[in-house]
């Protein structure tokens, strides 16, 4: 069997879970920030890290295991920003189930632009090409439809 | 004839009093409006007084706040500097310094402004991006400012405007220019107005 084999098709009225550090990801008012969300531009480090950002679909996952899944000594400043995927999908951007076997994550989903581009001279390591980033515009419609696990005390 | 005529009627007793009366009243009006003046000057001085001060402590205050705001996105450079790989847990990398560098250096440019200085509400800070660069925000009023650095000298500026409907943004995105910063700064502060 290999993670192809897994691929589910995930619902608009489903949702993603995206851990933010309440350190970094916040601004003064206590709000998320659209770079939360963005994926990162370069040098792509692994040969499948193409400027998707990734995420836990709810089907296989809840905001406390996604928390979870954060450093042990970032857990405390780590939040849970849920994001509904017909709103994702809204901001023109693609949502996908991204199964992994090693290590095994059957809750891994990520988005990305519908851009794609090809792998050049200067990006030898993204042999499948990458996406575009998503634009500042895209970004805010994330931050804007998201909702923080736990909410502000 | 005349003389005698005032003469007499001052002679005259009821006369005598009804100037007496007049002269009082006269000195009453007189003393009123003299005072009506006085305090029309004292009040209008207070005003500008008042005024001056709470100027003074409008600009000291925003002055304040401003340098307090400085000095807080200066530490958290400083803080960026020591994010280890992996800071976002999805495998982000360490900030690159120069980046930090170029945000610090946009910093001390907005400090120096005095145009930025006046604007009380600006509101500024700065994020790591998980490009391992740095993302700077500044809000004023309706307009928004982004300037994202990132490791491999590459640099985009994003502003935001929101010009009736807070629902409705109109953005413009473009490749980071130094000599233009000023332009866009020049910008924001419209915001303020």
């Amino acid at each position: 069997m290999n993670e192809n084999q897994l691929v589910e098709e995930i619902l608009d009225h489903q949702e993603l879970y995206v851990r933010v550090s309440t350190r970094y990801d916040f601004n003064p008012k206590g709000n998320v920030t659209p770079d939360a969300f963005r994926p990162r531009v370069n040098p792509p480090k692994k040969k499948d890290d193409c400027g998707c950002k990734s995420s836990d679909w709810c089907k296989y996952s809840s905001p406390p295991k996604t928390i979870d899944e954060a450093e042990l000594s970032e857990k405390p400043y780590t939040r849970c920003a849920i994001l509904n995927v017909g709103s994702v999908r809204k901001t023109e951007l693609m949502v996908r189930h991204k199964p992994s076997l090693y290590p095994p994550n059957k809750a891994h989903a990520v988005y990305h632009t519908k851009e794609l581009i090809l792998p050049t001279s200067d990006r030898p390591l993204c042999s499948r090409g990458f996406y575009k980033q998503p634009t500042e515009q895209q970004l805010d419609g994330l931050a804007k439809s998201a909702s923080i696990w736990p909410p502000k005390e | 004839m005349q003389p005698l005529d005032w003469h007499s009627s001052l002679l005259n007793p009821s006369n005598s009093l009804a100037v007496s009366k007049y002269l009082k009243v006269k000195e009453q009006a007189s003393k009123s409006t003299y005072n009506t003046r006085f305090r029309s000057q004292v009040a209008s001085t207070l005003k500008i007084a008042t005024y001056a001060h709470n100027s003074f402590i409008r600009v000291t205050t925003a002055n304040t706040v401003f340098l307090s705001k400085i000095e807080s996105s200066l530490s958290r450079l400083d803080e960026f500097g020591n994010l280890e790989e992996n800071w976002d847990s999805y495998g982000a990398p360490p900030l690159d310094k120069q980046t930090i560098e170029e945000a610090r250096t946009i910093l001390k440019m907005v400090e120096s402004s005095s145009y930025l200085r006046s604007a009380s509400e600006l509101e500024f800070y700065p994020i790591p991006n998980r490009s391992g660069g740095v993302s700077l925000y500044f809000e004023l009023g309706n307009r928004e400012l982004r300037i994202k650095f990132y490791p491999n000298e590459s640099c985009q500026v994003a502003i935001r405007v929101n010009k009736t409907n807070p629902e409705h943004f109109n953005y413009i995105e473009s490749d980071y220019e130094r000599s233009k910063m000023i332009e866009h700064f020049t910008w924001l502060s419209a915001g303020h107005e």
